[in-house]
């Protein structure tokens, strides 16, 4: 079961995007691996917010972060005992286990570990440890079940589509045809 | 009516919302009473936990109607050859 997880989170085909997004995604890599980010190979990351430590964040291999993502390695709370110690802050550690997936704007608090094949849902405030293959959403974060039942469920949508890697074109009109949306695109005026 | 089927049929009014509503065997859990996927996840986990079961990721993913879910637990509960738990 592992090894279809890894097959489906991991991301090694060539991006759909092409080749000029696949060199944004590794500059991305190099950029967060400069600032301390412990990165595993094969991962996706759209976010840059790894705060102010970025040296505590550790991710595993087949790490997927999407955009907005929030890496919480200090509580700024701990201002507030200033007044008694001025210097104070206080730290915690964020590990992300190998072929892990943390939806968009998903924020995980100082302290977080979440472990191997785990999806954290779009906007899920987390926070402690999440054990492997499991599936997070909400604020408060909770464990609703497991993620490998999700991605078989997904595997199987009915809008589910084999379309990653082929050229936007192509894959525009699948998508558009899939909806039975009429593909009236003039040359030159999509994004 | 067996308890397995008591369980899961009240598992699926839960987290369709659809209180004391009958539920046919042939209702589509995504169509007929809005059970998306991240639904069906929640599903799957309180079945498993009503029943003291464990499903079949790839079975239960092509599950798509009520007495279909129903028959999977069944199964579910068939093989670990225990008893199944009181209905609710």
């Amino acid at each position: 079961m592992l090894s279809r997880l890894r097959q489906i989170l991991r991301f090694i085909r060539p991006s759909a995007r092409g080749q000029t997004q696949e060199a944004t995604d590794a500059a991305t890599v190099r950029q967060l691996r400069a600032r301390g980010v412990q990165i595993g190979e094969g991962c996706r990351i759209y976010s840059t917010e790894f705060s102010t430590e970025p040296y505590l964040v550790r991710l595993g291999d087949g790490v997927g972060v999407a955009g907005g993502v929030k890496f919480l390695t200090h509580d700024g709370s701990a201002r507030l005992l200033r007044p008694r110690r001025p210097m104070i802050q206080s730290f915690g550690r964020i590990v992300v286990g190998d072929d892990s997936f943390i939806g968009e704007n998903a924020i995980l608090s100082p302290g977080t570990t979440i472990g191997r094949n785990c999806i954290i849902g779009a906007g899920a405030v987390v926070h402690g440890t999440i054990p492997d293959n499991s599936l997070v959403i909400g604020n408060p974060g909770q464990i609703v079940g497991r993620a490998s039942t999700f991605l078989y469920r997904l595997e199987q949508g009915k809008n589910t589509l084999d379309t990653f890697g082929l050229p936007e074109p192509t894959r525009r009109a699948m998508i558009l045809a899939h909806f039975g949306m009429p593909d009236d695109t003039v040359e030159g005026t999509t994004g | 009516m067996t308890n397995v089927s008591e369980s899961v049929l009240d598992a699926i009014r839960n987290a369709a919302g659809s209180g004391e509503r009958p539920l046919a065997a042939d209702l589509l859990l995504d169509e007929d009473l809005g059970i998306d996927s991240l639904d069906f996840v929640q599903l799957v986990q309180a079945v498993e936990e009503r029943l003291d079961i464990v499903v079949s990721d790839e079975a239960a993913a092509g599950v798509k109607t009520v007495g279909e879910l129903v028959a999977l637990a069944d199964a579910a509960v068939r093989a670990t050859g225990k008893s199944p738990p009181d209905a609710p």
